[in-house]
């Protein structure tokens, strides 16, 4: 599994293509009508527009040299009139554009996060949060104005040309060729940069994205960097990447700069060349009736501007679109990412638990070829209690986690009730299993939210009630507001224990068929535990449970105890039987008792 | 910071420059029109054009130099200010973080921040630009003919008006989206980092909804707040074209009534723009204006936030550190809820202290006040005789080695996480920590070894993996003062009690609290002491409470008990 740290960059596997661009037309064309009157809109406000200079050189021309004051004037209002025609167009399409945008990236977004719900822990554990996060807020807000403003404007100024185009060849052919031998000089300098404008682009928006990490990983552990008055290195790292962004971020915008100067020089050369060509080589043209048409020169040269003009902004365009490529292709890079747990084609539901699980030879590894559990084999029947013991990172873990199959089994088999869980929906096996995980994640809410977490339509007489049966419903009525105190993110303010106990209310609230505890109750203080324990007796009846605790009070009630080493179970049985069998449980034990014989003596000696 | 002032000033002088050069060249236009096209001279036609490209160059120069000047400056600005946010949003206190959520935090700290780019780089220079441009507008104009320009000009104080309208209707809604993308922000982020949970729970719809109300509620916002810009926009654009039209309305029945001539006619016809710009782009500007000012607001409020926990006058830490702790009549609130009540303890250097007590009873609390990441209310806190309030903070956490009930690692190698707190730590001595945490072991199993990246949170270790990388962390750090606040609970007993051992034979023995559940973790300390409700109800040793029969006692019984039967059996 490749994990990655805040000063890594994610580098892509695959170059960037047009046939990955292409996949946001998916989000255009579920807006084909809108897309396509906003076109219409625009293109008809375009086409208006280039009548304005037509206008200007009637006046110009004939009205003010013949002193026809009543044309001007008429002329003058129709021109307004024409301004504001076309401004209502362009409001049209304005309007359009940004409900499309919005729209989009409401969209994208959407995607993005189904799809993340969609990815195992394995995606989360291996990079920092806060790159996850960079690509579904700032990079989806990042590619939204080209993808709306950008991509309908770059096809409206390619229309533009044309439509300029038209009218120029309208008005001269010869002169139209001089303004289009500008372009080539235009597509050269493009050409040349655009590897390395793409290249420190990317190199941006990753060192964006690492910035951001380190960002939100120093806001969540404030707290360790104080402990460890390490604030004073942290801002020199932070500072580090700032200067990295910044790097590559000018290298970018230098290149992107040169563009506009590089068409308004060819524009003026243009230019130039039109009043040249007009005054010398084509002079004929120009000729009528014995007078120079200066106004149809004049008409010409603002042709050639307007001409350029759409250039121009396809080249600011042009560099929108280099940096949306870089966001887009991490989007879509997300968007890829296999889905490492998923249901299968024509998987089933799995009918209401009874309990009677097997494990037939699982192997499992996270890493190629590092075996965590190596051919595990076991049976337990419905309503057995089973607890797992052994050392830290023996597996214990592991075996639960493919209990509700939050990994799939590298080999052999789990089977519930005889159904594989690899053959049936993970809505419906999950639905019934209750986990109690390591970390008790609180979410930002209140407490009664919290505990519904665990059932949605659970009224709020049933959350108490759990709530009662793990024996929380105490401090929670002490709290300022009792349970609808709102909780702050992570459940920062609560202790450890508290917020095992709303684990377990929501845990016991989801009424599952099997219960999990991972290490559950270790911060809960042993009086509150015996409580809740005798709390959950009633529920654990009839139900079959998977236990990993250290406190072998927990665990010696248990009806099996399998001993866990090095992924494989060294021993099973009840507490009996390995006591008799005088193994490793037997040791562990032992051990505990001759600290019991150590309490006993300071006692006796007392 | 100099250096970067005189990018700045550079970046102005050439956006002024710029202004010139381009107000400058309609100029040779004109006399192109008047001595060249008009009479027919085409002799003088290379020498002018020749001259206005020289000028159209020299503007495109001053444009380039200033977009790069301003760029430069810019991201220098851009880089100070994260830079001295960043530095804040460290000194602030766990409280801070408990009424700010992450999610805000992060954007103030990106976005907000981008805006203030976006000001110097483009408002900024389009507003000189718009200024100068007017005020040159208008002084080439009314030296041709004052009351033509007059005349143009009665327009623009309509422009103005609207543009104020648009500016404070606008505000508030930029704000509205602003403060909606925070808590999009957050919602994400928490289904991020709380991915186990809602798998386990099935929850995947249940946070497809919750996103989508905030999904869609950022959505309406923004359209919102662009709806606003498209209210005024046409109405600015349409004042605009009133110009244009009154230039050519105007000016042309001036020529036909031999007011003006028609060169000068070319001229107001080629300035026309330098008029027209300024009116329609002084919606755009405001309208980002207003917004680079929303997150200026924000941006500043978090810089300007005081840490509630700050050094003091002068450091009057101890020159030697022993780890003598004292608690002298400790109480500590938090609102109306009292969470430690009068404590009294004293610990001598190099003793070992056990607490123990109900959920929620004050441990955590207790230990909290050490390193001072929350104040007293009442009383004092002494470590090696002086107050922990006159210590410099730095100085006094230093001295303070700690592992938290909640485990929080980054998302770095194991070794960076264990050097956290003394970087360039030997790799021995590394090794060293991690044995006497127990941890080496596991450890060299990984895949990289100590090079292994842990996930965010050490997500993907298991619970006794995470706290034994923490704990050898604190032991790396090599303090005189060692909190243990729940450190062992995940860890079993046989592993507790080497490390227990390999902690009690550390050359420097450091003061030590333990806060822990279960008896095995603390019955080998020098004291004991039981909290309950912010009070010390017992203390002692093992032994002293084991006779006193009270909550240890109890706790005992009911963890070692049925045991205890079996040996009498």
């Amino acid at each position: 599994m490749a994990r990655n740290k805040f000063n890594i960059d994610e580098e892509l596997e695959a170059p960037f293509n047009w046939q990955q661009f292409k996949r946001s037309f998916v989000y255009i064309k579920r807006y084909k009508k809108q897309v396509a009157l906003a076109f219409l809109a625009s293109g008809i406000a375009i086409l208006l527009g280039l009548l304005s200079p037509k206008i200007q050189q009637w006046v110009i021309d004939d009205f003010i040299p013949n002193k026809q004051i009543a044309l001007i004037v008429s002329f003058g209002v129709g021109y307004l009139l024409l301004q504001i025609v076309i401004i209502i167009f362009n409001r049209i399409r304005s309007k359009i554009s940004i409900n499309v945008g919005q729209s989009m990236i409401t969209d994208i977004r959407t995607d993005v996060y189904e799809h993340l719900q969609k990815l195992g822990f394995d995606y989360y554990d291996s990079r920092p949060h806060g790159k996850i996060l960079t690509r579904v807020i700032n990079y989806v807000n990042s590619v939204a104005d080209f993808l709306t403003n950008g991509l309908i404007n770059a096809i409206l100024e390619f229309m533009n040309m044309f439509f300029i185009l038209f009218f120029m060849l309208a008005t001269s052919p010869k002169m139209t060729l001089v303004v289009l031998a500008g372009l080539p000089l235009f597509l050269i300098y493009i050409v040349i940069t655009k590897p390395k404008q793409r290249r420190f682009r990317q190199v941006r928006a990753n060192k964006q994205s690492n910035t951001t990490a380190y960002l939100a990983e120093n806001i969540n552990g404030a707290r360790v960097t104080q402990a460890f008055a390490r604030e004073e290195m942290n801002d020199g790292i932070y500072n580090g990447l700032l200067g990295e962004t910044r790097h590559y971020y000018l290298r970018a915008v230098y290149l992107g700069h040169g563009m506009w100067p590089m068409s308004a020089i060819i524009m003026r050369l243009v230019q130039n060349a039109l009043y040249i060509c007009g005054a010398f080589l084509f002079i004929d043209d120009f000729i009528v009736g014995g007078t120079f048409q200066f106004g149809m020169l004049t008409a010409m040269v603002q042709y050639s501007n307007r001409f350029w003009g759409p250039i121009q902004r396809l080249g600011n365009l042009y560099n929108q679109l280099l940096d949306t490529m870089a966001y887009l292709e991490r989007i879509f890079q997300l968007l890829d990412e296999p889905i490492s747990v998923d249901d299968e084609p024509g998987a089933e539901e799995i009918p209401p638990i009874e309990g009677g699980v097997k494990f037939d030879k699982v192997l499992f590894e996270y890493e190629k070829g590092v075996p965590v559990l190596k051919h595990v084999s076991f049976d337990v029947a419905p309503g057995e209690s089973i607890a797992l013991v052994g050392p830290t990172g023996a597996g214990k873990s592991t075996i639960i986690n493919l209990l509700s199959r939050f990994y799939n089994v590298t080999e052999g088999a789990v089977t519930i009730d005889g159904h594989d869980l690899q053959h049936v929906t993970l809505k419906s096996l999950r639905r019934q299993m209750g986990v109690m995980l390591q970390d008790s994640f609180i979410f930002s809410g209140t407490i009664m939210d919290n505990i519904r977490y665990g059932r949605l339509d659970a009224t709020d007489e049933e959350c108490i009630a759990a709530a009662k049966a793990v024996h929380a419903d105490e401090f929670i009525r002490q709290m300022e507001n009792g349970y609808y105190t709102e909780t702050r993110e992570r459940g920062d303010g609560l202790s450890a224990g508290q917020k095992q106990l709303i684990n377990f209310a929501r845990t016991l609230l989801s009424d599952p068929r099997i219960l999990i505890l991972d290490e559950a109750t270790s911060s809960i203080d042993t009086n509150t535990e015996q409580l809740v324990q005798e709390g959950i007796a009633a529920l654990l009846k009839g139900r079959t449970s998977f236990i990993v605790a250290h406190r072998l009070s927990t665990i010696k009630n248990c009806d099996r105890i399998m001993y866990i080493e090095a992924g494989e179970i060294a021993e099973q049985g009840s507490h009996a039987e390995l006591m008799a069998s005088k193994g490793l449980y037997y040791k562990l034990y032992m051990s505990q008792l001759e600290q019991l014989r150590g309490i006993s003596e300071a006692q006796a000696a007392s | 910071m100099g250096k970067n002032k005189w990018r700045l000033i550079l970046s102005i002088f050439f956006n002024i420059a710029g202004v010139i050069a381009m107000t400058a060249e309609p100029y040779v236009i004109k006399d192109i029109v008047n001595d060249v096209l008009v009479p027919l001279e085409f002799e003088k036609l290379i020498p002018m054009l020749a001259l206005g490209f020289g000028v159209g160059f020299i503007f495109i120069a001053c444009r380039y130099f200033q977009a790069i000047l301003g760029e430069q400056a810019a991201q220098a600005a851009v880089y100070n200010v994260r830079s001295a946010l960043f530095e804040r949003l460290l000194k602030q206190s766990p409280g801070f973080y408990a009424t700010n959520r992450s999610g805000d935090i992060i954007n103030k700290c990106t976005g907000d921040v981008d805006w203030i780019n976006h000001f110097i780089c483009y408002v900024t220079p389009k507003w000189v630009e718009m200024v100068l441009m007017l005020i040159a507008a208008l002084v080439v104009f009314f030296s041709i003919n004052w009351l033509y320009t007059l005349i143009l000009f009665a327009v623009t104080p309509f422009s103005a008006l609207v543009a104020m309208k648009l500016a404070r209707s606008v505000r508030p809604a930029f704000a509205d989206a602003r403060e909606q993308l925070s808590k999009l922000n957050t919602v994400v982020q928490e289904n991020i980092s709380g991915n186990r949970v809602v798998k386990a729970f099935v929850r995947e719809d249940y946070e497809m909804d919750k996103f989508q109300k905030e999904n869609q509620e950022y959505k309406r916002l923004n359209i919102r707040a662009n709806m606003i810009w498209l209210k005024y926009g046409p109405v600015i654009d349409s004042i605009a074209s009133i110009m244009t039209v009154l230039n050519l309305t105007v000016g042309g029945t001036m020529v036909a009534l031999g007011l003006i001539d028609m060169g000068e006619l070319s001229l107001f016809l080629n300035l026309a723009w330098a008029l027209n710009e300024p009116m329609v782009l002084v919606g755009t500007l405001v309208n980002d204006t207003q917004r680079f000012l929303a997150s200026c607001e924000k941006v500043m409020g978090l810089y300007y936030m005081k840490p509630d926990i700050e050094n003091p006058q002068t450091d009057r830490s101890p020159k030697t550190a022993r780890g003598e702790v004292e608690f002298r009549g400790v109480s500590l609130s938090y609102g109306s809820l009292k969470v430690l009540d009068n404590v009294d303890l004293h610990i001598n250097a190099g003793e070992t202290v056990g607490i123990m007590g109900p959920t929620g009873s004050g441990k955590t609390s207790l230990v909290n006040l050490i390193p001072r990441f929350v104040d007293v209310t009442e009383g004092e806190v002494l470590l090696d005789g002086v107050n922990v309030k006159d210590y410099n903070l730095q100085e006094l956490r230093r001295r303070v080695g700690l592992t938290m009930q909640d485990v929080f690692l980054f998302s770095d190698t194991v070794e960076s996480n264990i050097v956290y707190g003394v970087p360039d730590l030997d790799m021995d001595k590394v090794i060293k920590a991690a044995k006497v945490a127990d941890a080496d072991g596991f450890i060299r199993e990984m895949p990289d070894g100590y090079d292994t990246i842990v996930g965010e949170r050490g997500t993907g270790l298991s619970g006794g993996q995470k706290q034994r990388i923490s704990l050898a962390r604190a032991i790396a750090k090599d303090a005189p003062v060692l909190i243990l606040d729940d450190t062992t609970s995940a860890v079993d007993m046989e592993t507790e009690q080497a490390i227990q051992k390999e902690l009690a034979s550390l050359e420097r023995k450091a003061t030590t609290f333990i806060i822990a559940q279960r008896v095995s973790s603390v019955m080998h300390a020098d004291k004991i002491i039981i909290l309950d409700n912010g009070r010390i109800v017992e203390q002692g040793t093992h032994s002293e409470l084991m006779r006193n029969k009270g909550y240890y006692y109890n706790t005992c019984i009911l963890q070692h008990g049925v045991m205890e039967e079996e040996v009498s059996a």
